[in-house]
């Protein structure tokens, strides 16, 4: 709606850092049913070290911390259910604060850490064996605090890996081939094949689906719709009808003496407005400013008393075109990439608060070529240069092309309306199209029906089959949207997933980006806000830059005094 | 009297019926949206969608889908919300105390404030008093419920920087004053309209019946104005005013969705907006059905009450 | 009126006969309900501003930056700047256009189905006024927003669907109303007369009960508009509206802009407010003054 449609924001994917709920329909939804005009980042569950937290020293810190405190956040939404396995916004809550995982993927090293898998040894691509540390379930009946066992996490494994609610990964669903528990602390999991992807966090690192949970429940998945029991730092106390939700510290997390926070409460503020204030009343922890102004203002009224974080979110901005009909001839779609200023594009947008993108989001460090190398190509600006590709290519000047976007959305109107400003400067004339969600996804995106752009943000995560899987021939069984053929890189792009050592495989996927470039694909990465999250500096201990694993790292404690 | 109401109530499955058919076809059909393609999002694949397609049992001809639906409402079974697989009756019934609580102190105010106003009025005709209100009744009429709402954040923040509180609900039983507090400012506002609305017609009604001779026979009785006023002219306006009350009901229940939007109440108006917007199929038939219902009985016993008020108002 | 057409059907005239000085009736009227022109006034001025809205805003309603975003009001911009840098007042005087066209759309469709239905229901009774009828309420069962939100569900999101929506709405309450009139209508005298003088009751209903029937459609139009555009609006507000590149009154006080207003940028959701409240209190007024003029009995 009309930029911030209530609507859109109980589907959004927004997520507070504080550890407020992310509501969602999708993981891979958020980007698209988002909140038009809020880039907030995302749910990528990107992790912090836990006990391994390169924190301050021990032992004196510890004596002064205070262990009472409880931390107020924020949920924009409520939840359609508390079931992680029904609902996504709750998976992945409770994914981060009551289940615990055999380990989980940090965004910018793609490399595992282990949470409670003590050895992993993944010698034959084809099976890992894990081992466990010893850990508890909270004490709750009929669980009752027993101790968690091999034949726990083959089941919830097994178990999440169907849940058609939660729309596990490719790799859950067809390269997952079970789980065996010879003992009750030794896990092997077998594959069908090879993915060299498999620790990124929407595969086995998924902090939705590889949570740990009791074996009884992960057989009976409709028991967690009433009560919730995992093994993680905290235990769930109550909730309201999918809101307002308490959770409380676990006596028995494997960690001793953490976590230092004794619970968490989640406060349901839908509207933006009103979780400022509630911010600035303390009556939450932290709260994500929606621009720079917003936080802008909230830094005026509260001057240091407040921290504020800057985050690359990994949501960019996308213009995609078409491959077929005028557009085959890559002059034209060099003449489009050309055109792009994306200065303008974060200036308008975001009052500079961004960060130009290519096709790997920035965040993504080891697989993202630097803004160095995408100066003289993906980011190149020349008006000139494109008009003369346009004449070249002999592009008809008068006709009138599409621009689909999805409303309701004020972000998505303006990049809507930014990009037909920046194509009439070379000559191509755009009509904008606004269409509702289900429309602009079933007909115009997946029926490949515009004539000319479509544009929107995506949500991308470590395993690149969420961004460069745009260029491949087939887009989840469904045709290329934008028609757009090429076989070298379709093969690329099915070979680097099957690259085992770890820096092969970023230049591998560093040089399917070059490629793309080389044939001029028609998809046009803007950029990536930057999402600011101010937190009051009476909280403290958090890991910044590391999305939800860095509020969520055990030692985050509150310090009033 | 009973024959009228059983005759009217007769005709409630009819038009349950009517509804409901209408309901389900019209979301169903082919050419509307799909719920399953929103809920896998842009990265799924087409084969988790035939995957969830299956499990919603959207995947099987209309009919079928239809006599499915019909059995488990034959067992009093409203199914299963897509969105988070819970039962849509348990959803909705946690739901209710909230929505229910705005609309009865919307309509409480609406006819108290509208009622009271209207009276005074009506009894000091063609003062400057009577102007005023009357003015500010049609203003009152005019001005859209949601910018009132807005009107409730907006000013208070710049006049002294302060939010009234949201989120949060607290049950009427567990801290009357907390709950009250919360739930008060919004519902006044949103009977502004209704009881302006309430105080012409209330108005009106009873100047039409103080012309009435009965009401010269009254007061030549001696009976003490009050009683004159309250209990013979008001009483007699009643059927309008329970008309119109019955009217209300039904509009403050869309008044409530735009309150519980902006105030982040979870109530039934809000469920049913997020419902729709993400094509939760179960949901919005059950919904719908309910408030047809609702509506319906409410018609039926504003008419039923007229043969209350007025003696002489007869049903064959 | 109801005089003047008994005159006329004496005359079997059927159309206007030559009435002494149009405009000084016009005037006396005017004289009387000093309220109702005010109202059509107000109207009409938002009907030329939805009419020649481009040619007399001061900057293109959709265009960035035409002012520092969120500044306040001022002579430049005398509505201020919303955080797009769009300026408010070319905003409010382009969402007259949008408002009024769909709302008047919706009632015209509505307003003369409605009529149309009444009438016919009205007048020929029988299985005709009870098909009518119990359509009529079974689909009042349909709460208004419940049945745009169905129409919305099927037909996606767009101008003809909220019209639909708006034009159904208006049309039972408008048949009802028609209904009542018309059988009161042809209960009166003349229309005994005439059917004894030997008129078809086709002749009948044609040239006699529908023209004096028909003005009341006008008054229905009228009152109904009022309610039309605060359904539209409210519509926008919740995000359902048309889209969002169209300036629309309920979308201005939706969205970023009321996020901001809480931080006390109140410009910018305050004066579309005012002009709906404004708009709403004009049609309204005018309705209240043609229901007066038509009928003192209808005064509410």
């Amino acid at each position: 709606m009309n930029g911030h449609n209530y609507w859109t924001r109980r589907v959004s994917r927004r997520q507070a850092l504080a550890g407020a709920a992310t509501a969602g329909i999708g993981t891979a939804a958020f980007a698209v049913a988002g909140c038009g005009d809020d880039d907030e980042e995302t749910p990528t569950p990107t992790t912090a070290p836990t006990g391994e937290t390169p924190a301050a020293s021990p032992t004196q810190a510890e004596a002064q911390i205070n262990k009472d405190g409880i931390l107020k956040s924020r949920q924009t939404a409520p939840y359609s259910t508390i079931n992680p396995w029904k609902g996504l916004d709750s998976g992945l809550l409770w994914g981060f604060t009551i289940f615990d995982h055999l380990w989980a993927t940090p965004r910018d090293t793609g490399k595992p850490e282990p949470f409670l898998a003590d050895t992993i040894e993944h010698a034959d691509p084809l099976k890992i064996v894990v081992t466990l540390k010893e850990s508890y379930f909270h004490d709750m009946a009929p669980i009752n605090g027993r101790l968690v066992k091999a034949s726990d996490v083959k089941a919830s494994w097994e178990a999440a890996a169907v849940q058609s609610a939660i729309s596990a990964s490719n790799w859950w669903r067809n390269i997952l081939e079970g789980l065996d528990a010879p003992d009750d602390r030794t896990v092997i999991i077998r594959m069908k094949a090879v993915d060299a992807w498999t620790y990124s966090s929407t595969n086995s690192a998924s902090a939705v689906v590889s949570s740990i949970v009791p074996e009884e429940m992960a057989k009976n998945p409709d028991s967690m719709d009433r009560e919730l029991i995992g093994s993680g730092r905290y235990q769930f106390l109550s909730h309201e009808n999918g809101t307002n939700f308490k959770v409380r510290r676990h006596p028995k997390w494997r960690n001793e003496g953490e976590p230092y926070l004794a619970g968490i409460d989640y406060r349901l503020i839908q509207e933006q407005a009103q979780a400022l204030a509630a911010f600035s009343a303390k009556e939450i922890d932290s709260v994500i400013p929606a621009n720079r102004l917003e936080r802008e203002q909230l830094v005026q009224r509260h001057g240091n008393e407040v921290v504020v974080d800057n985050d690359v979110s990994t949501a960019s901005w996308i213009l995609l075109g078409r491959g077929d009909g005028i557009w085959a001839d890559a002059r034209v779609r060099q003449a489009v990439g050309l055109a792009l200023d994306r200065k303008e594009f974060i200036d308008l947008m975001s009052f500079g608060d961004g960060v130009p993108a290519g096709p790997v989001p920035p965040p993504f460090t080891a697989y993202a070529l630097t803004e160095e190398q995408m100066k003289d190509t993906f980011f190149k600006h020349d008006i000139d240069q494109a008009k003369a590709l346009l004449a070249e290519a002999g592009f008809d000047t008068s006709k009138e092309y599409q621009l689909k976007y999805i409303v309701p959305g004020d972000n998505r109107a303006q990049m809507a309306q930014i990009s037909q400003a920046q194509l009439a400067k070379i000559g191509i004339k755009v009509k904008l199209i606004g269409e509702d969600l289900g429309t602009w996804l079933q007909q115009s995106l997946y029926g490949s029906q515009y004539d000319g752009f479509v544009g929107f943000q995506n949500l991308a995560y470590d395993d690149p089959t969420s961004y460069i899987g745009f260029y491949s021939k087939e887009i989840g069984g469904r045709q290329n949207w934008a028609h757009f053929f090429d076989d070298e890189l379709d093969q690329a792009i099915k070979d680097q997933k099957t690259i085992l050592d770890d820096d092969l495989r970023a230049e591998a996927v560093k040089d399917i980006q070059r490629k793309a470039f080389a044939k001029q694909a028609p998809l046009w990465f803007l950029f990536s806000p930057v999402t600011q999250t101010t937190t009051w500096s009476y909280v403290k201990g958090r890991i910044t830059g590391r999305g939800s694993y860095g509020l969520h790292n055990g030692r985050v404690y509150i310090d009033k005094s | 009297m009973r024959q009228y109401a059983l005759r009217r109530l007769a005709y409630l499955p009819l038009i349950a019926a009517f509804v409901a058919i209408l309901t389900f076809f019209v979301l169903r059909s082919p050419w509307s949206q799909d719920p399953v393609t929103l809920m896998v999002g842009m990265g799924g694949s087409v084969e988790q969608e035939e995957a969830l397609r299956e499990d919603l049992g959207l995947d099987d001809p209309l009919v079928v889908q239809f006599g499915r639906w019909l059995g488990d409402l034959a067992r009093l079974d409203f199914g299963e919300t897509f969105r988070g697989r819970q039962p849509v009756w348990d959803e909705v019934v946690e739901r209710m105390p909230v929505t229910f609580e705005i609309l009865f102190l919307s309509v409480f105010f609406s006819a108290t404030i509208g009622i009271t106003l209207g009276v005074i009025t009506a009894t000091r005709q063609n003062t400057l008093l009577d102007y005023a209100f009357r003015g500010l009744a049609v203003f009152g009429q005019s001005i859209p419920d949601f910018f009132l709402l807005v009107l409730l954040i907006v000013l208070p923040s710049i006049w002294w920087n302060y939010s009234p509180p949201v989120g949060g609900h607290v049950s009427i039983f567990q801290d009357p004053w907390e709950n009250l507090r919360l739930y008060v400012p919004p519902t006044l506002l949103l009977a502004v309209g209704g009881s302006a609305g309430m105080m012409r017609l209330v108005r009106s009604t009873m100047l039409e019946v103080m012309r009435q001779d009965y009401m010269r026979t009254a007061a030549a009785k001696g009976l003490p104005n009050r009683s004159v006023v309250w209990s013979h002219a008001l009483r007699n306006s009643m059927i309008p005013i329970v008309t119109y009350l019955g009217n209300q009901v039904t509009v403050l229940f869309f008044g409530a969705l735009i309150l519980e939007q902006i105030f982040s109440i979870n109530g039934i108006g809000q469920f049913l907006f997020i419902s729709v917007s993400t094509f939760d199929f179960p949901v919005v038939q059950f919904l719908v059905l309910y408030t047809a219902l609702i509506v319906i009985t409410i018609n039926i016993l504003v008419d039923l009450s007229y043969a209350v008020i007025d003696p002489r108002v007869r049903y064959r | 009126m109801a005089v003047r057409s008994r005159r006329l059907q004496a005359l079997d005239v059927g159309f206007l006969a030559p009435r002494p000085g149009v405009m000084r009736r016009m005037g006396r009227l005017a004289r009387q309900q000093p309220l109702g022109v005010f109202g059509l006034v107000v109207l009409a001025t938002f009907v030329v501003l939805g009419i020649f809205g481009p040619s007399i805003s001061p900057y293109d309603p959709r265009e960035l930056r035409v002012g520092p975003p969120l500044s306040e009001p001022s002579w430049d911009h005398p509505m201020g700047t919303n955080s797009l840098g769009q300026d408010v007042l070319s905003r409010v005087i382009a969402g007259a256009r949008i408002s009024l066209i769909i709302a008047s759309a919706a009632i015209f469709i509505g307003a003369t189905m409605g009529s149309f239905l009444g009438i016919l229901s009205g007048y020929y009774g029988r299985w005709v006024d009870y098909l009518v009828q119990r359509s009529g309420e079974a689909f009042a069962a349909f709460p208004g927003l419940i049945l745009f939100f169905m129409l919305r569900t099927a037909f996606g999101p767009s101008v003809k669907t909220i019209i639909a929506a708006i034009a159904i709405a208006a049309l039972f309450g408008g048949s009802r109303l028609l209904r009542s009139a018309t059988i009161v209508e042809r209960s009166k005298a003349y229309v005994e007369s005439a059917r004894a003088v030997g008129c078809s009751e086709h002749r009948i209903f044609i040239r006699h009960v529908i023209p004096n029937v028909l003005p009341l459609t006008v008054v229905l139009m009228s009152g109904a508009l009022g309610a039309a555009i605060l359904a539209e609006s409210t519509l926008a507000f919740l995000g359902l509206g048309v889209e969002p590149g169209t300036p629309s009154w309920g979308i201005d006080m939706s969205g970023q802009n009321l996020s901001f207003s809480r931080l006390g940028y109140w410009w910018m959701v305050v004066f579309p407010g005012m002009a709906i409240s404004l708009v709403v209190l004009a049609a309204n007024l005018l309705g209240d003054s043609l229901r007066d003029i038509w009928d003192p009995r209808l005064r509410r």
